[in-house]
């Protein structure tokens, strides 16, 4: 097998806290992505999956850094420290972003034709009469039916759905090997979203391209992805196949999210939430971070973390399933 | 969303006539007086001047160039007027910001008058003053009203008001353009820089800034001018001098706001450049600020180059502010500095006008709504 072409080891990243301060917001996430892989990242609000993908490239925002100790391995070539230069090399060319809101994603002053030719010339020396083929080409590819008149309107004149396909061309443009989607059809319409979501699944199989797609929606992400990591509170607490995963979740937090789906069929109960949400990483309690939720909680919990459990490939932090000798119940 | 507005009056037999005239009728002032301006005295240079160009045209004199250059425009006018009366309009056309600026009625009569006195300070001297300078220089008497002979009038050194005003009519505007584009050029892109990169040369910067607006500018330029001798691009580049950092900060503003932007994130994990960004991206957006603030620069540079002649300070060569001073008090010779204070005024306004149209033309709460 060829090694992974993203492998995250432990990696930290520490927000500002409002007294003065850091907390780790993630806190020793590990995770790969195999070439033409397609991984999920679910987690409820607040569980640092943004952070998570913003840290790749090193996009976080000001005052918020990678924590000392972690790794992020593209193609075994490491990221974290690398000097800005190699990273807008990898930004775009090797590592492209697709973000939640395409309407603010987009340059409202220039033309969205502009905008990918931008990319050609910065990343792969297209200019001219290349650079517009090119263009025409890649907005063809993500569906969008009059590529000509696209790539000459400003984002404006598109509709949300078209917009994105729009910045989906843009995150093309570059032909990268992963694409990284942070919730990308939350802001559209949902006769969109599925639409979406078959484009990302036909891109990667046409292309080859790997796909990192975070959502809250654990139905998002199984039609879509092979393999998915659910986040609590800046950590990864289970993982596996899809299939796997959806079928026999391990984790309280996985079981708890599934059930909060709401259901086409069967009785028509109300959704069960999960009583209360994540809270803010300066917060976080000791022990496993879910214990004050969980509902079959037990007293070791609250002091230690949990220990991985579950056979390879699919496993989950959770004393519940823990015997001693190891392996999983 | 208002509908395609009615795009022409009168028809293909005004036009071939009066170009300029059906667009003028249907509300586009703007287009219809650029075509109509320069017909109309083309029409009049011919009928007025025609031995001055019929000796004239071909040959390689001032004269000649410039009676070929208001042929050729009047020409190109013509053409142009009789396409647009016979081309029906474009559905959906009028969209872009500009054509929505030059459509605006009280921005195209701001862009009539500007366009107005820049062809007459450019064509001006060469076509309505006779070739020896020195044959109005001295007239029988000082202060003679507006006539015939001197279209307005003579002054107190007996020479012509209407020569000088031409002259100064080039000087004045060359100064305000100058300085006010100069100011602009250093205010855009001290400002876009440091409110778009932050940190400390966002400081450094803006403390230059604070510092030159605390400066009384109108003393500041006295001392200058009364320390140097002025010629009008010194001059110019003074009034820029203190002009910057008003443009600097209303820039600043802007960039600081657009640098917070999602599309500016986006571009940077797209692995732009942030210079890149800068002049590609951040500067389109800021454009509307930038035009108002350039346009509103000039017609202070202006004021400014006036103000100082009034006060015996401007330059000794001929210019609109030095012909009000000369001109005194308005009467009983108001001829003197009435027609130079009257066209300052135009332009100024005019100026105002146009910045007023792109600034509701890029407002940003204008364009949530497409
Ligand atoms: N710039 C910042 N400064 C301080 N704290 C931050 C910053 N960005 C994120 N955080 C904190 O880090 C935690 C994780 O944020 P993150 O955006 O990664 O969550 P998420 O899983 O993407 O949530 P969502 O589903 O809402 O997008 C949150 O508690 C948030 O408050
Ligand atoms: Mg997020």
């Amino acid at each position: 097998m060829r090694s992974p072409l993203l492998e995250i080891r432990n990696l930290g990243v520490e927000v500002p806290v409002p007294g003065g301060g850091a907390a780790a917001a993630v806190d020793g996430v590990d995770l790969s992505v195999a070439h033409g892989e397609r991984v999920g990242l679910v987690g409820e609000s607040g569980a640092g999956k943004s952070l998570t993908t913003l840290a790749l490239p090193n996009l976080l925002p000001p005052g918020v850094r990678i924590r000392p100790g972690s790794s992020v391995r593209l193609d075994g070539r490491e990221l974290v420290g690398a000097p800005t230069r190699d990273l807008r090399a990898v930004r775009g060319k090797r590592v492209a972003l697709v973000f939640q809101d395409p309407t603010h994603a987009l340059n409202p002053a220039l033309t969205v034709g502009s905008q990918i030719r931008e990319v050609l010339l910065v990343h792969r020396g297209l200019r001219g009469g290349e650079a517009r083929a090119e263009t025409l080409r890649l907005l063809s590819e993500v569906g969008l039916p009059d590529p000509a008149r696209t790539a000459a309107d400003p984002p404006h004149r598109l509709s949300g759905g078209m917009r994105q396909r729009a910045c989906i061309a843009l995150a093309l443009a570059g032909e990268p090997d992963l694409l990284v989607a942070d919730e990308p059809t939350t802001a559209l319409d949902v006769t969109v979203q599925a639409r979406i979501l078959d484009l990302l699944v036909h891109l990667s199989e046409a292309r080859g391209l790997a796909l990192l797609l975070v959502s809250h929606d654990l139905a998002v992400v199984s039609r879509t992805c092979h393999r998915v990591a659910v986040m609590y509170a800046g950590r990864v607490v289970e993982k596996g196949p899809v299939k796997a995963v959806l079928e026999r979740p391990l984790h309280p937090y996985t079981r708890a999210l599934l059930a909060a789906r709401p259901r086409l069929t069967g009785p028509r109960t109300l959704p069960a939430p999960i009583a209360g949400s994540i809270p803010a990483p300066s917060a976080w309690p000791t022990g496993c971070r879910f214990h004050p939720r969980c509902p079959d909680a037990l007293d070791r919990c609250r002091r230690e973390a949990p220990p991985w459990v579950g056979l390879s490939p699919h496993r989950a932090t959770c004393w519940l399933h823990w015997e001693p000798g190891g392996g999983a119940s | 969303m208002q509908s395609v507005a009615r795009h022409q009056r009168g028809g293909v037999g005004l036009s071939v006539f009066l170009p300029g005239a059906p667009q003028i009728l249907a509300g586009r002032v703007a287009e219809g007086l650029l075509a109509l301006m320069p017909w109309l005295s083309a029409i009049l240079l011919l009928v007025l001047r025609a031995d001055l160009v019929s000796s004239q045209l071909g040959e390689g004199s001032t004269v000649g160039r410039a009676s070929m250059a208001l042929l050729a425009a009047a020409g190109l006018a013509w053409a142009w007027s009789l396409r647009d009366v016979s081309t029906p309009p474009e559905a959906g056309a009028g969209q872009g910001a500009w054509v929505r600026i030059v459509r605006d009625p009280w921005a195209g009569i701001g862009l009539a008058i500007l366009l107005f006195f820049a062809g007459l300070s450019l064509l001006g001297p060469p076509l309505l003053l006779p070739e020896d300078p020195g044959r109005t220089q001295t007239t029988e008497e000082g202060f003679l009203p507006p006539s015939m002979d001197h279209p307005m009038g003579t002054d107190n050194a007996k020479s012509d008001v209407f020569e000088r005003f031409l002259d100064g009519a080039r000087v004045t505007l060359g100064i305000g353009l100058l300085a006010g584009l100069g100011g602009a050029l250093i205010g855009v892109t001290l400002g876009a820089w440091a409110g778009f990169t932050g940190g400390w040369v966002d400081r450094v910067v803006m403390r230059c800034v604070d510092f030159f607006i605390a400066l009384p500018k109108l003393v500041l330029l006295i001392a200058l001018a009364a320390l140097y001798d002025l010629g009008p691009v010194t001059l110019a580049l003074f009034i820029a001098f203190v002009q910057w950092p008003a443009l600097a900060r209303i820039v600043r503003a802007e960039a600081v706001a657009l640098a917070q932007r999602e599309f500016v994130h986006a571009l940077r994990a797209f692995g732009v450049s942030e210079r890149r960004i800068l002049f590609r991206h951040v500067l389109p957006n800021a454009q509307g600020v930038i035009l108002v603030g350039t346009a509103l620069a000039v017609a202070n540079a202006l004021l400014i180059e006036a103000g100082l002649s009034f006060l015996g300070l401007g330059l000794d060569s001929a210019s609109w502010g030095r012909l009000i001073k000369d001109g005194g008090a308005l009467f009983p010779h108001w001829w003197v500095g009435g027609f130079a204070g009257m066209s300052l005024v135009l332009v100024v306004v005019a100026l105002n006008l146009v910045a007023d149209a792109v600034r509701d033309v890029f407002d940003p709460r204008a364009d949530v709504t497409v």
